[in-house]
Parts: structure tokens; C-alpha cells; sequence
């Protein structure tokens, strides 16, 4: 029986299982080792493990969804194909010129990234559109023959058409597409067009271009990878997590690996929505702290924020991509003592090898994950269940030395300042996701996961005077998890300029009509069909006279009067958003139809609470000092003997495999029927 | 303008919430400013983003900002004793705005940044000010977008607005609002922009008095004198890593368009013990003309000059400027005295900072870059056929960045005082009666060396309309960008019309209204910069490189990198023919 529903996310060192059996809601986690030179043979081993130990065959895998890092590796280690880039006479260094800004204000040593054209690889045509999309002068077909020709047998095996105001007609830029077909066939080609068919030439022409570079490598992997889920006799075809916390086909991956370069991350939010949807809450701040990193993002009424534009790696990108924050500071961030006196956490992390103080690896500096030795809240038991034993002395040594001297403070009040320094860094991070973007934190339940989230969580929700912190069963896996539960989505997008004033219904179907087959037509490719399709319309809008617009998601109809009805919509979000807003005239920049393909959502088991219920005291105590300098006995608690319904009081340290989670004086823990751990304050 | 010791008293709970509060702080100023860019309506600041918000302490010392423009670092340090000095020690009450765009009184440093301040009250309380600064696309004067490059009094710029109250009691007057409409050409525009602004302010006295409610005033007011401190400690540390010194530098301009004669600005630069002073005597005198710079735009370049020469990650708050002290003759070019005009002074501000680099570059020989900055800045003003309707378009073009001690230069980059972006061509062809035949870096417009100059940026706009006024500033047209340790100077830039047609000619580097016609070219090129050490010790596959990407002639290889390139082999070979 075809039940089973996978999930795998592969991460730098390791690669996680998910799996549920839709018949029994019988949730399972693996993790093994990652095999970085082909993520797809971790997962191939995993899998048939996997199998065996649960005495089940390929052919019941109904579903198998992954989250790769192979492209953003990709980027990060500078491995993408070099591009042939075809682009309009008069503009070949616009991608050198990017927007003309320095890197760094300050730091003139501070560089941009390499470009992914070598230099005489980009080419002019000789073609030109307006911003209305006539044609001003058409394709020269011979001279970019011509052109063409030239990058094939100069050895270019992926390249990036980027052509001017494309976005409002693609015909120059299909024709060049059919061109590289007759000349060079086996060429990997991506059209700014298709890409992102968005006004402002940089960001799309970059965004192309790295589409082009990832290409053959993705490519090479997804169908790899596709050949070794094949052989191992799994049925069903499978999907790839994108960035905008969809899935998709590989096909679609293949064409669009740009989209793929925040796949983990979005999976993880994706993750995180569900298990506190099942916990009852919608509106939520994820909190994923790492090792190195940590990403915030914030999701409203299960929805999570989508940004188009981000930087990555120094490279800019447009995508739809879930808002993920990152900040360089995690458990491994090393602390200092600067100039002037102040505790420095981060950028530089200790890594894996030698690691913090504490793991005893040879490391001398005191990263966060000594000071929260120091501090207690990771007992000397270690991590992974005792696997990796913490020497405390170390981390004493490496904070007194390094933080507590410098300092003239005592090593707990050195590794005090440490935590509180890196909080102030998450502080920060998710004021910038809500605060900064209308949103009142206090309205929102932060999700903690990640190695170290479930550590800081409480005091940062406190800081933050966010009244509830949820810890999910698996902080470890929540991206494997979120796998299982993502729909299959994506969206179409046409750049028209209109005042809204005079829109009517048959002008806004004129453009939505057009992106709405699409959508059908890709909702088909993807196999969903009937009832699990969805398709909704938004337009981007702005004041007349304004540059940066709003998405204005569209009810299913804008009744008699839709200028009128836009216009109350953008309104109302203008003044969420930044605060204030008037009758002032409007205009329509961009249309967008997005279509989501419901997935059957695997349930997972709930386990009714006993009454009354008891509180656990745990089986130890021992000495925590808190953020007020209160050196506190605290009740240590393993996650597995806590049952649903029982309660914890703070101060407290709950331990579990993956993860340690602070509760702190005056808060309360409690596990919800689906094993989640709830923090509140008490009242 | 006097250096200050700083105290220090703190214990490791009042640094954690010190460094709590600094994040709110900070986080405040952010908020303001992401407001402002996406919420305002003239081009410079919605798309380009030149504008900045900033935090001060009760005393008016800048304590957080989010700048994108260091030109606008020292723009509001003294308009809070200004403010005072006009409206009386309570100037400030609870719900008050004050706008102005004077550079003479404390405001603004030239007229087209226009300032909005507010103090924030927790009860009767002063306890922080906010404000934000925001360049408005026209505000009057004798040419459309207000930079007139020939005024030669402040009258001519445009409306000159002293710090007044713009809003009382929380209620914006809304006589005010259209006294400053009413002198711009884009009325529409200003309304939506001060709109913008002060939406910006309201954010900013919001979320200061969150951080009041949430640690209490006596910790907020300890923390910005704390981080105050600590600003004054990290500069004084790291002044005191380096030996005494005192260097001297200069800096020519382009020449003086009346008078004809050389502008040079002459900087000594004296470091004892923990302290660093500047002297600009042997400036030349102010001009009648807009390349003026006020002392709040002489403060700005100082204070970034340090920061990035002597550590790039200095907090950006007015505790370092404690360490720093200025002075300049009254009335020169870089201290000028009203009315001296002042609306194209970014210009020499970035001069200011390159006469500093070169008098400091042997003592700071890794964070100091050659002479640099070749920007045009460009207005077309017209009435476009197409939609019915006036425009104003006008864009800074950046040129190349100085080469580094270990690296080349970057091209078309924005360089020290300014950080604008450009506008895409997408858009601007979208609103605007123009269309852009090229955007190409300038072959062998970086000066040579072993790391070359950053290249300057060619782009040609045609007029798609009739009579469209021009107006063109910029440096470097004449006296190129200097290069260091045997590299040679960038190339110069130019205004060129009609290129490669029989009517082309060159227009001078300030021209204040040039009328074109449709069908015309404009040329803009912008200047490279300098080069470091001997170009013959270039390696020849990078000069090939170079060739190859078009950023250096086949000829300038051989003559100037002694490299003969051939360029169907894609092979380079060191000649040792001397150039």
C-alpha cells in the first residue's frame, strides 16, 4: 500500500528523514550523514534504511519531497558555470555596474562579487524595446547567429539572454532561445523573461544570469538524483522545495534553479507553521538559531511574509522567496571584548573544527555555546544525549580569559554578558521582521528550533514581550518535516502600468486572463487537479509618484466597482504598513496569479492530555544562572519522560536529543497533545 | 569643535542593557528610514534613496542612524542648539516638528535637504530627538531641480526655510505645507514627500518612547551616554595604536568658472596621543559660484574620512567625533559664509576627503584608495509631449572608485560622501520623455598601475521631446584624479553633445541651462581614478584580462603596461619597451 509520505531536508552535515504513514499518523525521524559530494546518495542510502527497519517496500512511498542546499552551495563555493550572456547593444555592463553602490560604506576594501560573465562573454545584439514594448528596432538575427556561434565555440555551456524592457514583450528574447536551439543545442539557456518578467534591468538580468550559472549543475544533480529514486523502485515522482515555500516538479526545478536557493530555510518555516497550527496558534515568528546562523521570519494567519528581492551572497536576486532573516550569529559565534569596552558576539564562528571551548576539540575561544556552559543551561552531560561530552572548565578558561579579564567581571557575569549580547543581536533581527514592518510582536508566538533556538527562546520572547514560545517536538528536523506539508505553488507575474481610477473588470481580465491559463496549464504539468487547485489574484499598487509598491491580494470578486474596491484595499494595507495613508490617486504596476496545489496533508497524532495534570519535577536540579545574575536551582527535565498535559514550572532545563530548552523564573512549561512544549509567562 | 575625554563607569548588567537599548535605538532609526524611502515621492529619495534618519540625544548628539549618504553624518549636529538659539531654551515641546533646509542655520547643507526634527517627551521630559533628511527633487531657485550650478548667492538655489515649526501639538499646519508647495515646481511631490517624512517622524517618537516605557528613562538616558562613551573609547583606542604624526595633503578642483584660477583645497592633519586634529588653512576663498560647502558638510567629510581611514567599524554615533577637531578659515571655499551658494557642494565635499586620503594614504596604506570620484550629476527638466506634464529627472552618475593597496579599483561606483543608486533604465525610460543608447564602462578611463583605477561610465540619453533644459555638474574635467605610488592619474570625464555627429561639441564641466531638442544626444561620461604602484609590474595576463573585457585598448597595453596583447591568440607578453 503506497502510504508513506517522505520528507528529506540535507543540510551541510546531515541529511534528514520525515516520514509519516498517512494510514496510522505515525510520524518517524532519521538523520544520517551528509554525502556532499552527491546529496542524492545520502538520500538513497537513508531511504532504503529507512525501508528495512520499517519492513516496508519502495513501492509504498506515495510521496518524497527534498530540500537541497546544492545550489545555494553552489553560490556560496563559486562552483556555477561560467555564462554567455546576450544582451542589448549599449548595455553590457550593467551587470558590472549593478545600482552603482559600494559594498561597504566604510570598508573601501569591501568588494563586490565575482561576475558570472567572464568579460568577453557578454555580447551585445543589436535589437531595441520600449517601455511600452514596441519594438524600436528589431532583432538583428544574423549578427546574433553570429553571436551565438561564437560563445559555442568559445566553450560557453550556459547562457543567460537578458534583453531591455523584455518584461513587456518577449519576442526579441524568444527568438533568441530558438536561435541557440539551431546553433547550440545542448546549451543551458534561461531568458530574463522567464526568470522574473519584472521591470528594473539589474535585478532581473542577475537574477538570469544565475539562474544560467546553476543550471547545468542542478541539472546534473536533479536528474541524478531522479535516477537513484527511480532504481530504488519509489513509484511516484519527486518534488522539490523552492524558495517561496512551495514544491515543485524537478522539471520546473531544472528550468528554474534560481528559485531553489533558500529551499531549506523555507521548508523550515513551512515546518514551523504546521506544528503551531496544529498547537492552535497562526501567527508566528520563526526563531531558528544554528550554529553559525540564525533566520527569522514571520508568518501571519499561516501565511508566510514573501520578499521578491534579496541579496545572497553578495549576488542580488528576484524571486518569490519566503522572508527569511539570517543574521551571522549562532552557538558557535565567538565573543570578544572590543576597543571600547564592549562584548562583541560573531561574525567569526568557531565552526565545527575546533568548534567552542567546551568541545574540548582544541578551540580556545569562547563562543555562545561556552558561555551557556558556563552559565549551566547546558549541563555536562553534553549534547546528543550524552554522544558529545561538554567540558565546563574549558569553556571557564576560554570566557575568563577572553571576556571576564578584559573585562574586570567575573567569568558568570562575562558569559551572562555573552548570552545577553547575542539575544540583543536576535533582538534586533526579529524587530526587523515585525516591528520594522508594522507588525506587533506581542501579537505573535514565536517557534523555536535549530540547535540553540529552544536555548535563547525564552528570554528573547521576553525581551520581546512575546507571551508564548512554542518548542516543537523535532526541533532538529523541522525542515524534513516541513517537506510533508508544503503545497505544490508557484505565481505569474506581467508588469502593466495603470491608474487604478480608471480600471474596470474587463481591463483587469484582460491581463489576469492570459496569466490564469498558465497557471492552469502549470497546475496541470504538476498533476494537481479539481479541487485541490487554487488561483488567486493580486496586483502590486502605489501611490501616483511613489517607486515601491504593495501586493494587494484580490478577494474572489472586486464587485461593480473595482477601482473603488482597490483603492479602500491598498489604503488599508499603506497604513498597516507604514502608518498612514489618503485618497490620493493609485496606480497598478504588476499583476500576479498565484497558484497553489493543495497537497494531502498528512495528520499527525494527538495524544489526549491525562487530568488532571501533573507537573513534572524532573529527576535533578542543578545550579542556572539567570540573565539577572541569580544563580538559581533549576529542575532538569528530559523531554521523553514528559507526557501531554504535564507541566513544568520555571526555572527549568528540559533535554532532549537535539536541543536544549530553557524555561525561565516566573514562566511555565507545558506539552501540548501533539508534543509540542508551550512557554508562557505565569500570571 | 574641541576633543573631550570620555568617562567610564559600567557594570556588565548596565552594558547589557546598554547594548539592548543601543538595538532599539538603532532599530528605530531603520524603521524611519525603510518609511521614508518606500513612502516618498520624489525620484531621489524613493529610488535612490538620499535621505537619512538619525536619533540624537536631548543634547542633539547623533546617537543611531541609518544613513545611506555619510554626506549627511554631520547635517544635524547643531541644529538642535540652533533650534534653541532661535526659539528659546524651551523651544521644544511635546508634539512639535521643526522643518528647515538652511545650510547657515544648523539645518541642511544644501537647499534641496530638507530636515524635520522632533523632540520626543516621556511626561514633561525631553529625552531624545529624532529627525530624518530627505533631498526634495526641487524647492525653487533659478532652475528646475534647484542645484543651479552658477548662482552665485544662496537666493538663487531656491527657498531658503530657517527651522520653524511645521507642526505643533502633534497637528501638522497646514499653511506651512503649502507656503513650501507653493515654491517648488512639483507642489504634488512636496506634499507627498513631507507627508513621507513626517510619517518617519511619528515612527521614530514611537518606538524612543517604547524603550522609555520598557527600561525606564534613567536607562535610556544612561545608555546614550554610555554609547556615547564608548564611541569616544574605540576611536581614542585606536588612535592611540598609531605614532604621532602630522602630514600635510591637497586637493585641486576644476578651475574657477569666473575667475578662472585654481581652487585647491589644503589640508594639515596633526595625531597626538589619542586625538586627531584637521586644519584646512591655505584653502582657497569661497566662490561665487554653487561648489560652496557649509560646515555641517565639512564636519560630515571629516568624520567619515576618519571613520573609514582608521576603523571602517567605528559605531556611527557622535561619541567619536569627541576624539576629532576642525578647523578652516571662515569664508573658504570649504567654511563658507552666507550668502555664498551652496547647492552643488557634495562635489567638493568629496574633495575634502581625497585632499585627507592623500595626506594620509602612507599612514593608513591599507584602507586608503587613490583619488577618486568622477560623478556627473545631470538634470533634464522639460514638458513631456507623451503624458501632458512637466518633469524633472536628474540622476548622479557615479565614476570609478580609487584602486586599493592589494586590488583594483571598482568601476562606476559610488565613492565617499555619496551612495546613491542609479535609477534603473526601465524606469526612467518608463517616466520620462528619454531613451538610453549606452551604458558601458570608459575604456582606459582607470589610471594605470599594478591595481588599476576604477573605471568611469559612459551613458547617452536622446531627447524623445522638444526643448529639454539641462543642467550639468561635476569635477574633473579638467584636473584628473590622482593615483599613488608610480600609478598613473583616471581619465577625465566630459559632457558631450551629439556625439559623433558633425554638430558634436563639449560643454564645460558647470553648465546651468543648456536647451536641447528632440532627436539630441547627451553624452555623459564620467571619470576614473587613479592607479597604484608601477604599471609594469601589472602581471600581463591581467592586462590581457582587461583587454579581453574592453576595459583596456590594445594600445594603452602596450604603451602604458609595456604588454603587447595579441588578441586573436588571447596571449599577453611584457615587452620592456618603455612607454
Amino acid at each position: 500500500m503506497t502510504t508513506l509520505r517522505t520528507g528529506v531536508d540535507v543540510g551541510g552535515t546531515f541529511t534528514d528523514f520525515c516520514v509519516v504513514d498517512a494510514r496510522t499518523g505515525a510520524l518517524h525521524v532519521f538523520k544520517r550523514p551528509s554525502t556532499p559530494h552527491d546529496q542524492s546518495e545520502g538520500i538513497a542510502i537513508g531511504l532504503e534504511q529507512l525501508l528495512r527497519r520499517e519492513g516496508r517496500a519502495p513501492a509504498s512511498v506515495a510521496f518524497l519531497a527534498h530540500g537541497t542546499t546544492v545550489a545555494t552551495n553552489a553560490l556560496l563555493e563559486q562552483k556555477g558555470a561560467p555564462v554567455g550572456l546576450l544582451t542589448t547593444e549599449g548595455f553590457r555592463d550593467v551587470l558590472e555596474l549593478g545600482r552603482q553602490v559600494r559594498p561597504d560604506i566604510y570598508d573601501l576594501s569591501a568588494d563586490k562579487p565575482p561576475l558570472l560573465v567572464p568579460g568577453p562573454w557578454r555580447v551585445e545584439v543589436r535589437e531595441r524595446l520600449g517601455g511600452d514594448g514596441r519594438v524600436l528596432m528589431p532583432l538583428d538575427e544574423a549578427q546574433a547567429r553570429g553571436a551565438i556561434r561564437r560563445l559555442r565555440d568559445e566553450g560557453a555551456m550556459a547562457i543567460a539572454v537578458c534583453l531591455l524592457h523584455s518584461y513587456a514583450n518577449p519576442v526579441h528574447e524568444q527568438r533568441l532561445k530558438a536561435l541557440i536551439r539551431e546553433e547550440h543545442p545542448e546549451a543551458y539557456v534561461s531568458l530574463s523573461s522567464e526568470v522574473m518578467p519584472e521591470f528594473r534591468e539589474f535585478e532581473r538580468f542577475s537574477s538570469t544570469v544565475l539562474n544560467s550559472a546553476l543550471g547545468p549543475i542542478i541539472r546534473r544533480y536533479l536528474r541524478g538524483f531522479a535516477g537513484r529514486v527511480e532504481r530504488l523502485g519509489v513509484p511516484e515522482a519527486p518534488r522539490i522545495m523552492r524558495s517561496n515555500g512551495g514544491i515543485m516538479s524537478l522539471a520546473q526545478a531544472e528550468a528554474l534553479p534560481v528559485s531553489l536557493l533558500l529551499s531549506g530555510p523555507a521548508a523550515g518555516v513551512v515546518g514551523a507553521i504546521h506544528v503551531a497550527h496544529q498547537a492552535g496558534c497562526d501567527d508566528i515568528i520563526t526563531f531558528d538559531m544554528g550554529g553559525t546562523s540564525t533566520d527569522v521570519s514571520l508568518v501571519r494567519q499561516g501565511h508566510p511574509s514573501v520578499g521578491r528581492v534579496r541579496r545572497l551572497a553578495g549576488y542580488d536576486i528576484k524571486q518569490p522567496m519566503v522572508d527569511v532573516h539570517s543574521i551571522g550569529a549562532g552557538g558557535g559565534s565567538l565573543a570578544r571584548v572590543d576597543r571600547g569596552g564592549f562584548i562583541q558576539v560573531g561574525p567569526e564562528s568557531a565552526g565545527a573544527l575546533p568548534g567552542p571551548a567546551c568541545y574540548g576539540h582544541g578551540g580556545e575561544l569562547p563562543a555562545v555555546t561556552d558561555a551557556n556552559v558556563l552559565t549551566g543551561r547546558l549541563g555536562p552531560a553534553g549534547l546528543l544525549g550524552g554522544a558529545m561530552k561538554l567540558d565546563a572548565e574549558r569553556a571557564q578558561r576560554a570566557v575568563a580569559k577572553h571576556v571576564a579579564e578584559p573585562l574586570g567581571v567575573s567569568a558568570v557575569d562575562a558569559a551572562l554578558g555573552v548570552i545577553a549580547v547575542v539575544n540583543a543581536t536576535m533582538l534586533g533581527a526579529v524587530r526587523r521582521i515585525s516591528v520594522e514592518r508594522g507588525h506587533d510582536p506581542r501579537r505573535f508566538t514565536l517557534v523555536a528550533f535549530g540547535g540553540a533556538g529552544p536555548l535563547h527562546a525564552a528570554e528573547l520572547a521576553r525581551a520581546l514581550q512575546i507571551p508564548t514560545v512554542l518548542v516543537p517536538e523535532y526541533p532538529g528536523v523541522l525542515s524534513a518535516l516541513g517537506l510533508l506539508v508544503s503545497d505544490v505553488r508557484t505565481e505569474f507575474s506581467a508588469t502593466r502600468v495603470m491608474p487604478t481610477r480608471s480600471t474596470a473588470t474587463r481591463q483587469l481580465d484582460a491581463v489576469f486572463r492570459p496569466l490564469e491559463r498558465e497557471a492552469g496549464a502549470w497546475l496541470a504539468r504538476e498533476a494537481v487537479t479539481g479541487a485541490r487547485r487554487s488561483i488567486t489574484r493580486a496586483v502590486d499598487m502605489r501611490y501616483v509618484g511613489q517607486n515601491h509598491e504593495l501586493t494587494v491580494t484580490l478577494p474572489a470578486a472586486l464587485g461593480a466597482a473595482p477601482a473603488a474596491t482597490l483603492g479602500r484595499l491598498f489604503a488599508a494595507l499603506h497604513r498597516r504598513v507604514y502608518g498612514h495613508a489618503d485618497e490620493g490617486p493609485t496606480e497598478i504596476i504588476a499583476f500576479r496569479v498565484f497558484a497553489v496545489g493543495a497537497i494531502a496533508r498528512p495528520r499527525f497524532t494527538a495524544t489526549q492530555p491525562t487530568t488532571p495534570a501533573p507537573v513534572a519535577h524532573g529527576r535533578s536540579v542543578r545550579p542556572v544562572w539567570l540573565a539577572t545574575g541569580r544563580r538559581a536551582q533549576c529542575r532538569i527535565v528530559q523531554r521523553d519522560a514528559l507526557r501531554p498535559g504535564q507541566r513544568v514550572a520555571g526555572p527549568a532545563v528540559i533535554e532532549q536529543m537535539d536541543t536544549t530548552t530553557l524555561v525561565l523564573d516566573g514562566q511555565g512549561a507545558r506539552m501540548d497533545a501533539y508534543r509540542n512544549l508551550i512557554i508562557t509567562e505565569a500570571s | 569643535m574641541k576633543p573631550r575625554r570620555a568617562r567610564s563607569t559600567r557594570t556588565a548588567g548596565d552594558q547589557i542593557r546598554t547594548q539592548v537599548i543601543a538595538k532599539m535605538l538603532d532599530s528605530a532609526a531603520e524603521e524611519m528610514d525603510v518609511a521614508l524611502v518606500k513612502t516618498s515621492f520624489s525620484p531621489g529619495i524613493k529610488e535612490r534613496a538620499d535621505c537619512s534618519t538619525a536619533v540624537f540625544t536631548p543634547a542633539g548628539e547623533m546617537i543611531a542612524q541609518a544613513a545611506h549618504a555619510p554626506i549627511h553624518l554631520g547635517a544635524l549636529s547643531s541644529l538642535v542648539h540652533e533650534i534653541q538659539g532661535r526659539h528659546g531654551a524651551d523651544a521644544f515641546r511635546d508634539g512639535d516638528i521643526y522643518m528647515t533646509n538652511d545650510p547657515y542655520t544648523g539645518g541642511g547643507s544644501h537647499l534641496n535637504d530638507l530636515v524635520l526634527i522632533a523632540p520626543v517627551f516621556a511626561g514633561k521630559k525631553l529625552v531624545a530627538v529624532v529627525g530624518n533628511i530627505a533631498h526634495h527633487s526641487d524647492v525653487g531657485g533659478a532652475v528646475a531641480g534647484s542645484e543651479y550650478a552658477n548662482s552665485i548667492s544662496i537666493y538663487q538655489d531656491g527657498l531658503r526655510v530657517p527651522p520653524v515649526h511645521l507642526a505643533r501639538g502633534g497637528k501638522v499646519d497646514p499653511d506651512m505645507v503649502d507656503f513650501f508647495m507653493h515654491n517648488s515646481r512639483l507642489p504634488e511631490e512636496r506634499r507627498g514627500d513631507v507627508r513621507a517624512q513626517v510619517g518617519a517622524i511619528n515612527i521614530g517618537v514611537r518606538r524612543v518612547l517604547e524603550i522609555v516605557e520598557r527600561y525606564g528613562l534613567p536607562a535610556l538616558s544612561a545608555a546614550m551616554t554610555e554609547l556615547l562613551d564608548y564611541g569616544e573609547r574605540r576611536i581614542r583606542a585606536a588612535l592611540r595604536d598609531v605614532p604621532d604624526f602630522s602630514v600635510s595633503g591637497e586637493e585641486l578642483l576644476d578651475p574657477d568658472k569666473r575667475a578662472g584660477g585654481v581652487v585647491r583645497i589644503a589640508v594639515k592633519v596633526v595625531k597626538r596621543g589619542d586625538a586627531i586634529a584637521f586644519d584646512f588653512a591655505g584653502t582657497s576663498p569661497q566662490l561665487e559660484e554653487g561648489r560652496n560647502v557649509p560646515e555641517s558638510a565639512l564636519l560630515a567629510s571629516v568624520y567619515y574620512s576618519v571613520k573609514a581611514l582608521v576603523d571602517p567599524t567605528l559605531p556611527t554615533n557622535a561619541g567619536y567625533y569627541r576624539a576629532i577637531s576642525v578647523s578652516a578659515p571662515p569664508g573658504c571655499l570649504i567654511n563658507a559664509r552666507p550668502p555664498a551658494a551652496v547647492g552643488t557642494r557634495v562635489g567638493t565635499a568629496q574633495f575634502i576627503v581625497n585632499a585627507i586620503f592623500h595626506a594620509m594614504a602612507p599612514l593608513f596604506p591599507l584602507r586608503a584608495i587613490t583619488g577618486c570620484d568622477g560623478r556627473r550629476k545631470i538634470i533634464f527638466t522639460g514638458h513631456d509631449t507623451r503624458a501632458d506634464k512637466f518633469f524633472v529627472y536628474y540622476e548622479s552618475l557615479s565614476g570609478g572608485s580609487g584602486a586599493r593597496h592589494n586590488k583594483d579599483g571598482l568601476s562606476g561606483t559610488m565613492v565617499h560622501m555619496m551612495n546613491v543608486t542609479n535609477l534603473p533604465v526601465e524606469c526612467l525610460e518608463m517616466e520620462f520623455p528619454l531613451l538610453v543608447e549606452q551604458v558601458r564602462l570608459r575604456c582606459d578611463s582607470g589610471g594605470a598601475g599594478r591595481y588599476r583605477g576604477g573605471l568611469g561610465v559612459r551613458r547617452d540619453y536622446r531627447m524623445l521631446t522638444d526643448r529639454v533644459r539641462m543642467t550639468m555638474i561635476a569635477e574633473r574635467t579638467t584636473v584628473p584624479n590622482w593615483g599613488l605610488d608610480g600609478g598613473a592619474g583616471g581619465g577625465l570625464g566630459a559632457f558631450v553633445l551629439d556625439p559623433g555627429a558633425p554638430v558634436e561639441r563639449r560643454v564645460e564641466s558647470r553648465v546651468g541651462d543648456v536647451e536641447l531638442t528632440r532627436g539630441q544626444v547627451a553624452s555623459i561620461q564620467t571619470a576614473g581614478a587613479g592607479g597604484i604602484g608601477d604599471p609594469r609590474g601589472r602581471p600581463p595576463e591581467l592586462v590581457l584580462a582587461d583587454v579581453l573585457e574592453g576595459k583596456v585598448s590594445l594600445e594603452a597595453a602596450r604603451d602604458d603596461y609595456g604588454v603587447d596583447i595579441d588578441f586573436a591568440a588571447r596571449t599577453a607578453r611584457r615587452t620592456g619597451r618603455k612607454a
